[in-house]
């Protein structure tokens, strides 16, 4: 079934919709929640209620690219949920590329700095800004948090190198959000 | 503070990125596969070939300075590819002993072996024309390019080089307090300062940083500028106007001496004497490497120099001969200098290693 069929029907409101969502993505869901929580009892929790979302979601809306749009909520949600973990004491080694981004842009210090910069905008705009490849490897990282090996082993690149794109971008995010602090 | 506010704040994106993100894996995963099947009967031939490419341009980069041994990693030596492809005519380079038993056996291996040959590799086949070694900068480069070295992204303990990051960067902080440079900047500054666990800093460490045996830093390494040399490839390749074959042949890649510096190793003057040896782990040694593509294209490098590749772009030509020039510096011994072509699959499975020598 396709993406506009699935989207069908949730519009006609059809149970079929999740069943549908969940078959054609629910590997790729379940790998990104497990990214972030690591806890394959977690994700599953953190997938039921993405598929709840999505039902509450569509309509009205009506998603240009619906794994994209999936995996926004789960990647969303998991978040959540890893904060509720760590609040917790729950480690998740997702804390890692988070903190690393983190740690680049505030030099460890809290992130108050920040508080003002509109980063729905900001973070848009900062993303175009970069070539598609290092783009790809930010996101992937970033906002996947996948590790770099998987990364590397993903894209084809050595590690490497993908460690280089990183620091690379990091130094352009934290440039160009210094630049919006101004 | 909310800790991982910046988490929520990405998950606000446009999701055309995040389209872009699966299409771009899918993509890169299916080219993978696609290729790796396609290159399988031609696999042996292929690898020897641009093995033979990596270990000539070190060779004739010695050979242009004198007679300097050449010294191979003795213990990543590779099993002889005895392979031959299969519907290989003779004019197809097979390597029938590694690098490393063809120097054991008192032979020499150049690139100029291969001058000539018709090499083959994933679906497509170029000849090795020329190879030229000039120290004359191509129109066009200037030493500023050169000055731009790969930076070294070390960015978490225990790093590739052995030495974790920690270690690093109180190394360094040391350094700068000694001799009165710079600190680090002050926001860089964070982790325990007790234990050092955490520190990190965002400086770059440049190929011509020095580390010593202890992990101390000792600063940087001047170059001269006749240290840098050309190597000029020029390549004869087939078919170059194919759509298909450009998907693969524009991410052609020059990779070069990716952490190369397990030790121990030696540095040699130019008389082959040991003027120097590494016995502990070293910073990276990675030098300063342009890569320069001719006139003869229409198109000219991407300047997309991120760590140890080079990625350089073709377009659709009515050319089939293009130069492919390479600056190196000899003051850094170097890995794996490796003509890669395509960069999902890993053409390239032998370690060799040819180090040159200080000035």
């Amino acid at each position: 079934m396709n993406d506009e069929e699935i989207i069908e029907l949730f519009f006609s409101r059809d149970e079929l919709a999740i069943t549908s969502a969940q078959e054609k993505y629910g590997p790729l869901l379940l790998k990104v929640a497990l990214k972030i929580l690591g806890e394959r009892s977690d994700a599953e929790e953190c997938l039921n209620d993405a598929y709840l979302a999505l039902w509450g979601s569509i309509p009205p809306e009506r998603p240009q690219n619906l794994a994209a749009y999936c995996c926004k909520i789960v990647r969303n949600l998991s978040f959540k949920r890893l904060e509720y973990n760590l609040a917790q004491k729950r480690s998740a080694r997702s804390a890692v590329p988070l903190e690393e981004l983190e740690a680049s842009l505030s030099g460890g210090e809290d992130f108050a700095a920040y508080e003002n910069v509109d980063f729905s905008i900001a973070v848009n705009d900062f993303l175009k800004s970069l070539k598609p490849e290092m783009r790809v490897v930010f996101m992937k990282r970033y906002y996947m948090t996948d590790s770099v090996p998987e990364i590397a082993s993903d894209l084809g690149f050595s590690e490497s190198k993908v460690k280089s794109m990183l620091l690379r971008a990091r130094k352009k995010f934290k440039s160009y959000l210094k630049g919006e602090l101004k | 503070m909310k800790k991982y506010r910046l988490s929520e704040q990405l998950g606000n994106i446009d999701e055309a990125f995040l389209e872009e993100v699966l299409k771009y894996t899918e993509e890169k995963r299916s080219g993978r596969k696609t290729i790796m099947k396609s290159s399988f009967v031609l696999k042996s031939a292929a690898i020897a070939a641009c093995a033979a490419i990596a270990i000539g341009i070190g060779a004739v980069a010695v050979s242009h300075r004198g007679e300097i041994p050449v010294m191979p990693k003795a213990e990543t030596a590779e099993p002889a590819q005895t392979e031959k492809a299969e519907g290989a005519g003779d004019d197809i380079v097979v390597v029938e002993k590694s690098y490393n038993e063809r120097i054991a056996d008192g032979e020499t291996v150049t690139l100029e072996t291969y001058i000539g040959k018709r090499i083959e590799h994933q679906g497509f086949a170029f000849t090795l024309k020329d190879i030229t070694v000039s120290p004359t900068f191509p129109e066009g480069i200037t030493k500023e390019d050169i000055a731009y070295t790969p930076t070294v992204a070390a960015y978490t303990d225990g790093d590739a080089d052995g030495m974790s990051y920690s270690e690093k960067f109180y190394s360094y902080r040391e350094y700068a307090k000694e001799h009165g440079l710079p600190p680090i900047e002050e926001d860089e500054d964070y982790g325990d300062p007790e234990s050092g666990e955490g520190a990190y800093t965002e400086r770059d460490l440049y190929v011509s940083d020095v580390i010593d045996d202890n992990g101390l830093y000792k600063g940087p390494m001047d170059v001269p500028d006749e240290a840098y040399k050309w190597v000029f490839l020029e390549l004869e390749i087939e078919n170059l106007t194919d759509e298909e074959q450009l998907e693969y042949f524009g991410d052609m890649q020059v990779c070069y001496g990716d952490y190369i510096t397990e030790p121990p190793y030696e540095i040699y003057d130019k008389d082959g004497n040991v003027i120097y040896t590494q016995p502990e782990y070293s910073s990276y040694t990675i030098y300063s490497l342009v890569c320069y593509m001719s006139e003869h294209t229409d198109k000219k490098i991407t300047d997309d120099r991120t760590d140890t590749f080079l990625n350089v772009s073709f377009a659709p030509s009515e050319k089939k001969s293009i130069i492919l020039g390479f600056c190196i510096s000899d003051h850094f011994i170097y890995g794996d200098l490796v003509l890669q072509l395509h960069n999902s699959e890993p053409i390239f499975n032998q370690s060799e290693y040819v180090y040159l020598p200080l000035k």
